[in-house]
């Protein structure tokens, strides 16, 4: 419950629904409900089409959605004024725009809507990527989204939605790119969502994860509470955990909040929770 | 530097220059005598163009505080281009045994034009391809359509009591383009930190500017306009009348305009996003509206161009003529001003307002002081506006398509 005086989450989501099809029955999200903590690094996880393209875009107010609210500090996200909007970073799957500019008079046309944009933090990862000032259209895919990226952080957002960023990156680039993150957090207490297929990426730099499944989100916990509290047991007979101690199941095995606290038979292996097992795990159902 | 961006200029425009390309062939291959005088006029209106062009494209250009000498390399190129060229050809022509061409007014008119464009092109910069579309094709139009003008026309523009004041007066817009380039708050130190205060149009017209379809694209949306020069040359050739010619050049030209608009609506969603998630708009109508706005005025660019030039064409025209063509331009105006309306709900800027109010009242004027007669039927003219009407419907859906598609507006 929030306090009178607590500032407004970044991004809160509460029963959201939305789709492209005139069909209300064909929903890409259905009631989804999400509120991401000032300061949290979140990872979105979903399966391919699972809607986390969809939630990022009604969460920026580029969508509207069906029902429930999207609000971006407070301010409902399809109609935020402009100053809310200035405190966004987006990054989008793909980068398809300024395709006739070279990098250095794109990023300083974006960068002259904002009155704090950070050139030494552009320059920085500039040259860290080793990107060139070429026209944008003749970059690589991999460089495109390097420019993206700068792009979306270049004004230090207080609210960082990055759609699978990194997918076109090579490591080394995706390395910086995930350390600028972390660091823009740890300075300003940057919040991030993150969607990425490469869970290895979210493991490394995300304090909370949350999964997309079947147009809800299903799962959204601290990942350190994740790890210590979730084991991986498998079962092939009675007893059973609580139902309600059971994040997912996928055939024996399965994810079990303080599968101490069960009542399991003591030599049952409780395994550590990797996180791509628990992903394939809850989608699976 | 210097070099690199001029050429850049030249090249980069090559395809629109294929437009001339026609009758370029005929004056080569098919001219005579009697067409001199037009060769001169034409020669001073495309040497104007290509300056405009000129000056659009270094105004655009995105590093241009690093050019050196952007506004002395911006004038030598239009004294080139005002002066250089068409003196020598008409010179040459001249020295051939050939009546002298007018110098004076064809100078006088370029660089009238070109003061429009070295004004237009730093803020902002891209409405420069429209006026330096106005030269051109004015002056086209004038020459294409020669023999079927009044002598007394091309006699007078001749006349030394004419050609000298004229010189005179084009000298002196020469030293005020040179004055104005070298003003100490010209833009040489502009750059985008200093965009980032301006208006959002100005931005927008930048940005929509830029949305340049690949070459290929251009040129098919360019074919029209070539196909259409082709058939005036056979149509003057084979004596149909002016105002049949007339009519078909503004007709195309509008086709030709829409088209340019959906390319570019093709392309405007995803700059339109970022526009809108930096929050260089307060409200999502406010940024679809300007933007509308922005589409038209660039993608319609040649439409005022294709106006114009019929305008000063149908001053030579016979009067029974003159009711349908200034007829078609009366609707083509009202139907710009409803595109804007409609589609903008207002039309945000100064600038813009001006502008359309210019041609609408110049319009309007013309309508009523040259309603003499009539040579198309009321079929015709029914047709020609379910055209008109049919364009502005196409327009207005096309506009809308592409803001909800950017999910600016819905």
């Amino acid at each position: 419950m929030d306090r009178p005086n607590d500032p407004p989450a970044p991004l809160a989501l509460s029963g959201v629904s939305a789709g492209y099809e005139r069909n209300d029955k064909d929903r890409v999200l259905d009631a989804v409900d999400l509120e991401l903590a000032p300061g949290t690094i979140t990872g979105l996880l979903g399966r391919n089409g699972s809607g986390k393209t969809t939630l990022m875009r009604v969460a920026l107010g580029l969508m509207r959605a069906r029902t429930g609210t999207a609000r971006l500090f407070g301010e409902n996200s399809w109609d935020s004024p402009a100053e809310v909007r200035k405190r966004l970073g987006y990054v989008a799957q793909q980068f398809a725009s300024f395709g006739w500019m070279k990098v250095d008079p794109c990023l300083a046309m974006i960068g002259s809507h904002y009155d704090d944009w950070d050139h030494g933090l552009v320059d920085d990862l500039k040259r860290d990527w080793q990107l060139e000032n070429r026209r944008i259209a003749k970059l690589s895919p991999g460089d495109q989204q390097k420019v993206a990226i700068l792009l979306a952080v270049g004004h230090k957002p207080d609210l960082l939605l990055l759609d699978e960023p990194a997918a076109s990156l090579d490591p080394a680039a995706r390395r910086d790119f995930l350390k600028a993150i972390v660091e823009l957090n740890a300075d300003r207490g940057q919040t991030v969502l993150l969607s990425s297929h490469i869970t290895s990426d979210i493991e490394r730099i995300a304090s909370h994860i949350a999964i997309l499944h079947g147009g809800r989100i299903v799962c959204h916990e601290a990942l350190d509470e994740i790890k210590d509290r979730v084991g991986l047991v498998t079962l092939t007979e009675p007893p059973w955990p609580p139902v309600e101690n059971v994040l997912a199941s996928q055939g024996s095995r399965h994810w079990i909040w303080n599968p101490d606290e069960c009542g399991l038979a003591t030599n049952v292996r409780v395994e550590e929770v990797v996180l791509e097992d628990l992903f394939v795990g809850i989608t699976a159902r | 530097m210097r070099s690199a961006v001029v050429l850049r200029a030249v090249l980069g425009r090559w395809w629109q220059l294929v437009c001339f390309l026609p009758f370029v062939i005929y004056v080569v291959v098919l001219g005579g005598p009697a067409v001199a005088n037009g060769i001169a006029v034409w020669l001073m209106g495309i040497a104007g163009w290509i300056a405009g062009v000129f000056a659009k494209d270094l105004g655009n250009w995105p590093n241009r505080p690093l050019v050196p000498g952007y506004s002395k390399t911006l004038f030598q190129m239009v004294l080139v281009c005002l002066l250089l060229i068409p003196l020598a050809c008409g010179s040459l022509w001249t020295a051939l045994g050939n009546p002298p061409p007018p110098f004076g007014p064809g100078l006088l008119w370029g660089t009238i034009m070109t003061l429009c464009v070295v004004r237009t092109a730093v803020s902002p910069a891209v409405l420069a391809t429209n006026l330096a579309g106005i030269i051109g094709l004015g002056f086209y139009l004038i020459w294409a359509a020669k023999q079927a003008m009044h002598p007394v026309v091309f006699e007078s523009l001749t006349d030394w009591r004419l050609q000298f004041p004229a010189l005179a007066l084009a000298a002196l817009a020469l030293f005020h383009i040179w004055r104005r380039l070298n003003a100490p708050l010209r833009a040489t130190t502009r750059n985008f930190e200093a965009e980032g205060r301006e208006p959002l149009y100005t931005k927008l017209y930048g940005l929509i500017a830029g949305l340049r379809a690949r070459v290929w694209r251009e040129v098919v949306v360019t074919l029209p306009l070539v196909a259409l020069a082709l058939l005036l040359v056979l149509l003057v050739r084979t004596g149909i009348t002016t105002y049949h010619v007339w009519i078909v050049f503004v007709l195309a030209c509008l086709v030709y305009s829409l088209a340019r608009v959906v390319v570019r609506l093709a392309t405007i969603h995803v700059p339109l996003r970022l526009l809108w998630l930096s929050g260089a708009a307060e409200t999502r109508r406010s940024l679809g509206r300007e933007c509308a706005l922005a589409i038209l005025m660039l993608g319609f660019g040649w439409l005022p161009a294709g106006l114009v030039g019929a305008a000063i064409l149908a001053l030579g025209m016979h009067q029974a003529a003159q009711f349908d063509g200034v007829l078609l331009v009366a609707f083509t105006t009202l139907l710009m001003i409803a595109l804007f309306v409609g589609t903008g709900r207002r039309i945000p800027s100064t600038k813009g307002s001006l502008q359309l109010l210019a041609v609408g009242v110049f319009c309007g004027g013309l309508t009523i002081t040259l309603i003499h007669g009539i040579e198309l039927g009321w079929a015709d003219r029914s047709a020609m506006v379910l055209v008109l009407a049919g364009l502005a419907v196409a327009t207005w859906w096309a506009v809308a398509r592409a803001l909800a598609r950017a999910e600016i507006v819905q």
